[in-house]
């Protein structure tokens, strides 16, 4: 009973398509099945395969305006470019977040909008990952964070998520030893020969852990060191060598020969100090003895020339290097990297202490 | 009878549009914003900061998803091409694309994108003869620009005058030192000689080995950072160098006085327009896309902050 109603409906259905009226509807129904057609069609073409496997990585620093990531980022893309093989061809793409953490987290969706495999952050603020990981997680994109480490908490909530950096207590620790050892075997470091040497502090960002920790362990390694302390100032110049001369000027005219030591949380504020002593027209022997940390070219050419004393060499290549091992190895699934990082997550590189008498080898790096 | 008749007939008609608007509404509020993808080469440069910002601007107001590609240099029509299948993958809608050098990229365009509008910016692509590709194009004029570098190394009394042109083949090299040489043409200035890129090699390295000159015409954005960079340095050998511009950095680097003089694109304009445009093509689909030249700005290092409209066109590079 069923079969035959069903075989009317379609005779039925026949019947109007053969008639006038029906013949308007059956060139409708063509007309839409063509159309239909052709823009399916379409779409399927434009489906295009490629044959090599392509590894898209990208790589977003929190400014374009610190020499030391830009250092990083440049051997970075290098050594991801090296890992191309005839099977996989690697892109590297390189943004940043201009200093702001929404841009950043505006840059990385873009990026991953655009199709990215593996994405490698240098976080504005190491306290506000949690969108940019969420982003990632739902695209399955792995992260390997780099220079500004997350908080453990947000570091652990997906099983992809990767740190390369260094502890910054090292570099605090390693910069007060320099420091120490220097002011032990130069007594002229004392101009005024009280005992004491008279120090100024130059730090990153107000509140930022690693500055914190820098100045922390630089400061307290000197004191158990020996050596009397005394503070004139601290001054915060945003990691910027720019900010720091500017600081510096002022601190120049109000203490002129008083100050016997500056310690930076990092080169590019210390070559501030140096330049502004340059400017101010201080010959070498009145200015005081200025240490730095990350090893910067132009930091190991002040060195060489004496304009600096010391600083802490940031191993960029090993970190780059790393990084690029990761990013690769997440890429094509396998463990080699992974399994011996610590807990699974941190890639640790080691600082390394330079004065003038092992310069040259890390100017030829 | 025939009273009430009319108006049951006239409910029907209000309720029959009023479906008919409501369901539009519907199906209305669910239509994805046309997706474009913007292929720039080393896209994450500050040098398109501007350009991104126009592009940005004009997709809100025109309801357009754009999709910046993640890039690298873009050296050839292969590494183009490249991008270009990968964004057909991701079912966008039309390009907008700065044209990888070489004449070749002119077919590699047609082939992959023959069912996709494109528009190209920045530069055009020429082929031997020097004929445009006839694609649409937002762009300066080129020649014009290097008339007006020539106007200027006259007044400043240049005399012999190296020119670091860019990628070979390309709209830059070909329409802006035509336009120099014929502008330069029967004066006393000299173009000593001609510097184009070459993959994997500095600018500045290249021409450090070059016989010295009075001023350098670098028409290459990114070369004239470079160079202006090494005079900042202390590391350059000294001529006066003039240029196209494309950056806030090149801006500094006048206001510092590390160069003489630049043409500034106007890298917002070309943003904006070109997202303007292909909405355009998006929305109609039988409306012509149209080529047009945008506007640049000379700046030297005395009038620099003289002038008005400066602080506008600093905003759009930040």
């Amino acid at each position: 009973m069923g079969k035959s109603c069903f075989q009317m409906m379609i005779w039925k259905g026949c019947c109007i398509l053969m008639s006038k009226k029906g013949r308007m509807a059956q060139s409708i129904l063509v007309l839409v099945s063509t159309m239909s057609f052709a823009v399916t069609g379409c779409r399927q073409n434009q489906r295009i395969q490629t044959d090599r496997e392509v590894l898209r990585v990208g790589v977003v620093t929190y400014t374009q305006d610190d020499p030391f990531i830009n250092a990083l980022t440049d051997k970075l893309k290098e050594d991801l470019k090296a890992m191309s093989t005839k099977d996989v061809k690697v892109i590297v793409s390189v943004k940043n977040g201009d200093n702001d953490q929404k841009n950043q987290d505006e840059t990385i969706e873009e990026m991953i909008d655009a199709g990215c495999d593996v994405l490698c952050v240098n976080l504005v603020d190491r306290t506000a990952p949690a969108k940019i990981i969420r982003l990632a997680k739902q695209d399955d994109i792995p992260i390997v964070f780099f220079n500004r480490e997350p908080v453990k908490e947000d570091l652990m909530q997906w099983e992809y998520l990767y740190y390369v950096g260094c502890k910054a207590e090292q570099s605090g620790v390693m910069q007060g030893e320099t420091a120490a050892e220097y002011i032990k075997n130069h007594p002229e470091v004392d101009k005024n020969q009280d005992g004491k040497i008279q120090y100024v502090l130059l730090e990153g960002e107000a509140g930022h852990q690693d500055a914190i920790s820098r100045t922390d362990y630089s400061v307290r390694t000197v004191l158990d060191a020996g050596i009397s302390l005394e503070k004139l100032s601290y001054q915060f110049a945003d990691w910027n060598r720019g900010q720091a001369e500017n600081r510096m000027n002022r601190l120049i005219s109000q203490y002129g020969e008083g100050i016997e030591l500056i310690l930076s949380n990092n080169d590019e504020m210390a070559l501030g100090a140096v330049e502004a002593y340059r400017k101010a027209g201080y010959e070498p022997s009145q200015r005081p003895v200025i240490f730095g940390i990350d090893g910067l070219d132009d930091a190991l050419e002040a060195i060489k020339d004496g304009e600096m004393q010391g600083t802490v060499y940031n191993d960029k290549e090993d970190q780059a290097l790393q990084i690029a091992k990761l990013a690769y190895e997440v890429f094509k699934g396998e463990q080699q990297v992974r399994k011996e990082l610590k807990e699974g997550r941190y890639y640790v590189s080691q600082y390394q202490q330079v004065d003038s008498s092992n310069v040259e080898e890390f100017l030829d790096r | 009878m025939k009273k009430s008749k009319f108006r049951f007939m006239a409910a029907e008609v209000i309720l029959f549009v009023l479906t008919l608007f409501f369901v539009y509404k519907i199906f209305n509020q669910n239509v994805e914003e046309p997706r474009v993808a913007i292929i720039l080469p080393e896209s994450g440069d500050q040098r398109w900061d501007a350009l991104i910002e126009g592009m940005k601007q004009s997709a809100s107001l025109n309801k357009i998803h754009l999709i910046i590609c993640n890039t690298d240099e873009i050296e050839d029509a292969d590494v183009e091409r490249e991008a270009i299948r990968e964004q057909l993958d991701n079912q966008v809608d039309a390009f907008i694309i700065c044209p990888s050098p070489g004449s070749e990229t002119k077919e590699m365009l047609e082939n992959e994108c023959a069912d996709i509008p494109i528009l190209l910016i920045t530069e055009d692509i020429y082929d031997e003869e020097q004929k445009a590709s006839g694609l649409p194009v937002i762009k300066p004029d080129y020649y014009e620009i290097g008339q007006t570098l020539a106007a200027h190394l006259q007044e400043d009394g240049q005399r012999r005058i190296g020119v670091v042109a860019g990628w070979r083949k390309s709209d830059i090299s070909d329409n802006g030192v035509r336009g120099l040489n014929d502008a330069l043409e029967g004066t006393d200035c000299e173009i000593a000689w001609y510097y184009y890129n070459q993959k994997e090699k500095k600018a500045s390295e290249m021409v450090s080995v070059k016989e010295k000159v009075d001023a350098m015409v670098v028409l290459d954005p990114d070369a004239l950072v470079e160079l202006g960079e090494q005079a900042e340095n202390g590391t350059y050998y000294g001529a006066e160098i003039y240029g196209i511009g494309s950056s806030v950095k090149s801006i500094a680097l006048l206001d510092y006085g590390y160069i003489t003089d630049i043409v500034l694109l106007d890298g917002y304009e070309i943003g904006y327009k070109s997202v303007e445009e292909i909405a355009e093509k998006l929305n109609h689909r039988f409306y012509q896309l149209e080529s047009c030249n945008t506007g640049v700005r000379e700046l030297d290092g005395e009038e620099l902050f003289s002038d008005d409209d400066m602080e506008r066109l600093l905003y759009s590079y930040e």
